[in-house]
Order: structure tokens, then C-alpha cells, then sequence
């Protein structure tokens, strides 16, 4: 999954347009991220998105989850909580994520989630196929992929 | 007026945006549409009928509404976006036919998104061949009227239910009905459905080599001590 940069409609839109409320796509959309998302750091990164996740619940306040607790598993999100998801990541990291390239397991962990979303962008800004993770964890992009899918 | 920004107009932006979304429906359906928000889309439970066999309907509405007058439809063709759906509320509670060959000809011809006429319509014969997403909710050979213009273009309605259609929330439409969904939603919610069919397609999958539903999906937990169903490849 690559992350995409989201960008706001040019300050001349027409105001009466009815898409004028639609969030666009840019018209370099292809263009990979290199620069919005790739600051968040993978802590950073997990506490919000813990906070958030634990918004979600509609019953009493659990425990945040672990970075690589299963997040349907674990009773912290289902398929309806999903839409709620897709649009908090795209808010906080600023990307439109890819519509024909979900992968379900991409959003199973909240590492995954990191590894498919923030870090290909760290990959995109810093030369190598390699990329140091916050938490000291180094792995090939690649491998990681496949082993998400495989998973 | 078209905007120009940078290589690329503003009007070519909403084509990539419908496009995109549009493209994205013909792989799945209303029914992941609506799993995916169920708080967010509303079912249009209106009596709509689908006049376009094997057809799907998505873009953006674009409603206008009449009197049992075929007018303010023709004038809404006329200045609808392409790529919108072109939706056309008729407060007769069953009028004459207010669209037919001609105007999803003309659908077809200026790139709508489709049509749907929440009233009647007639040469349906020729609209289910013509290849243009078209709902209607009822059929009757004869034309209305053409003499009274529309009030305000696009403008807002008010559906069945109190469900309120506003310029520019998406209409998704197929053989299992039609859903609303708003469009400040709209991206996130395609983008779920679509985490939910490729789910769904897993379970088939699995099925079919021999897995049990029982066992995907949990069932005895859930009879024995409720922990929740779910669909586990």
C-alpha cells in the first residue's frame, strides 16, 4: 500500500460547485508522499491512534491496545468502525489512502498500519530499501509486505 | 466556468474524483456499501425500480424537483455536471412519464452519471438497451406535460422517510436497491466496502475449498456464550 498525498481543492474553486465538498484528489494524486506523513513519529503515531481506537468503544473505557494487539480480535474495531478509521488516518497523516490497493490485514495492528502507511514514506524520503523503525526494528519493506499478506 | 489549476482544470479534478469512486463501485455493491456505515448511508426505500438490467449507478445527485412536469428535468440536463446522476423527484404521487427515450439519450450523450426518476418514465424497451444506469418507480406510456420551469437548480429534497437529498451526496445504485450516501463520507466509505468484499471474497474462497461457514464465521461461540461472529479467512 502506498500512501498518497491528500490536498485541499485550489483557493478558486467555485463555491457553488456541489463537489466543492468532496475532499480531491490533486492533480499530481500519483505522486508519492515524501514529506506529510513521513514526520510522525511510530509512537507518536500509536498513542493517537490508541486514543482514537479507544474512543471508538461504545461500552466502558478499555485499556489502550498494544502495537501489535489484533485490533478486531481485541474487540477494538469491526467493519463498521472502519469508515471512522480510514478518515481519522487520512486527517492525522494527510494522504488519501489508495482505494484499489486495501489490504484488510494492512489495518488488523496498529504496527501494520504504521508499516503500510508512514513508513513507506520514511522508504520514499531516505535512500535504500531499508528503514529503521522507531522501536528498533529493521526489516525490509518488502519482506514485510508479503509477510502482512501471507499472514 | 472552468478553473484552471496548474495541468489540470477543476473540472477535471471532479471527473477523476467520480471516476475513481465510480470505478471502484462496479467491483462491489450497494449491500458493502451499506455494511461498511451503516449510520452514515441511508437506504432509499422508495419502490425504485433498476431499468437497466446489469447496470450499476454512482456519482454525485443532482436533484431537481417537479410538479408532474417534464420541464424542470429537461432544464436540469442542461446545466448537470457529467459524471452526476441526474435525479428527478416528482411530488405527483403517480404522475405521467416525466423522462424516456430522449432524455437518457441525452444522459448517455452529455456523460451523466445516470438517471433516476423518483416518478414515472416510459420507453423502457429502448432505456434498458441503451446502457445508462436508470431508476424509475413507475412505468406509464403517457408524457406529462411541459410547461412549468423548476424552482431553484440543483435543489435539495425531501424524500420518503424525512431523508434528505442534498446537491452532490452520492447515489449508489444496483439490482438491490438505491443508498445515499453523504459526500463528505463518501471516499472512506467506498474505501471500507471494498475491505469488506475483498473479506467477503476470502470466506468464498475458503467455502469453496472445503472450509465449513461454521467454523469461519464462529457460530458455535456465538450460540454458546456470544462471543461476536466474524468472518475469519
Amino acid at each position: 500500500m502506498v500512501a498518497q498525498r491528500k490536498n485541499e481543492p485550489p483557493s478558486s474553486s467555485p463555491c457553488c460547485s456541489i463537489f466543492s465538498h468532496i475532499p480531491r484528489l490533486a492533480p499530481e494524486r500519483q505522486q508519492s508522499v515524501t514529506g506529510v506523513s513521513a514526520g510522525v513519529e511510530r509512537e507518536t503515531f500509536y498513542e493517537e491512534l490508541s486514543s482514537f481506537l479507544v474512543g471508538l468503544s461504545p461500552g466502558p473505557t478499555p485499556r489502550p491496545p498494544a502495537p501489535t494487539e489484533h485490533l478486531v480480535d481485541s474487540g477494538y474495531l469491526d467493519s463498521f468502525g472502519l469508515v471512522e478509521l480510514i478518515m481519522f488516518l487520512e486527517k492525522r497523516l494527510g494522504i488519501e489512502i489508495p482505494l484499489e490497493e486495501h489490504d484488510p490485514r494492512s489495518f488488523h495492528t496498529m504496527r501494520r498500519m504504521y508499516d503500510a502507511l508512514v513508513a513507506p514514506t520514511a522508504v520514499s524520503a531516505a535512500p535504500g530499501p531499508t528503514t529503521q523503525h522507531h522501536d528498533g526494528d529493521t526489516r525490509n519493506l518488502l519482506e514485510h509486505t508479503e509477510k502482512a499478506k501471507s499472514e | 466556468m472552468t478553473v484552471t489549476t496548474g495541468a489540470q482544470t477543476q473540472s477535471e479534478w471532479d471527473a477523476t474524483r467520480i471516476d475513481e469512486l465510480r470505478q471502484a463501485f462496479q467491483g462491489i455493491g450497494t449491500a458493502q456499501i451499506h455494511d461498511a456505515a451503516r449510520d452514515k448511508v441511508r437506504v432509499l426505500d422508495l419502490g425504485l425500480v433498476l431499468r437497466s438490467p446489469a447496470l450499476k449507478l454512482a456519482g454525485p445527485a443532482y436533484p431537481v424537483e417537479t410538479d408532474d412536469d417534464i420541464l424542470p428535468g429537461l432544464q436540469a440536463l442542461e446545466v448537470a455536471p457529467p459524471g452526476s446522476v441526474v435525479f428527478i423527484h416528482d411530488r405527483a404521487k403517480r404522475g405521467d412519464a416525466i423522462a424516456g427515450d430522449i432524455v437518457v439519450t441525452t444522459v448517455k450523450e452529455q456523460g451523466l452519471g445516470g438517471l433516476v426518476v423518483n416518478g414515472s418514465m416510459r420507453d423502457i424497451e429502448f432505456i434498458q438497451d441503451i446502457g445508462v444506469p436508470v431508476f424509475s418507480r413507475h412505468v406509464t406510456p403517457v408524457s406529462a406535460k411541459t410547461e412549468v420551469p423548476a424552482a431553484a437548480l440543483p435543489c435539495s429534497v425531501t424524500l420518503a422517510d424525512g431523508i434528505e437529498l442534498h446537491p452532490g451526496d452520492w447515489l449508489f445504485g444496483d439490482v438491490d436497491g438505491m443508498v445515499l450516501v453523504p459526500q463528505d463520507v463518501v471516499r472512506a466509505v467506498v474505501a471500507s466496502a471494498l475491505m469488506i468484499y475483498r473479506r467477503e471474497e476470502e470466506v468464498k474462497t475458503a467455502l469453496r475449498s472445503g472450509e465449513r461457514l461454521s467454523a469461519l464465521t464462529g457460530l458455535q461461540d456465538f450460540v454458546s456464550d456470544g462471543t461476536p461472529m466474524r468472518f475469519r479467512p
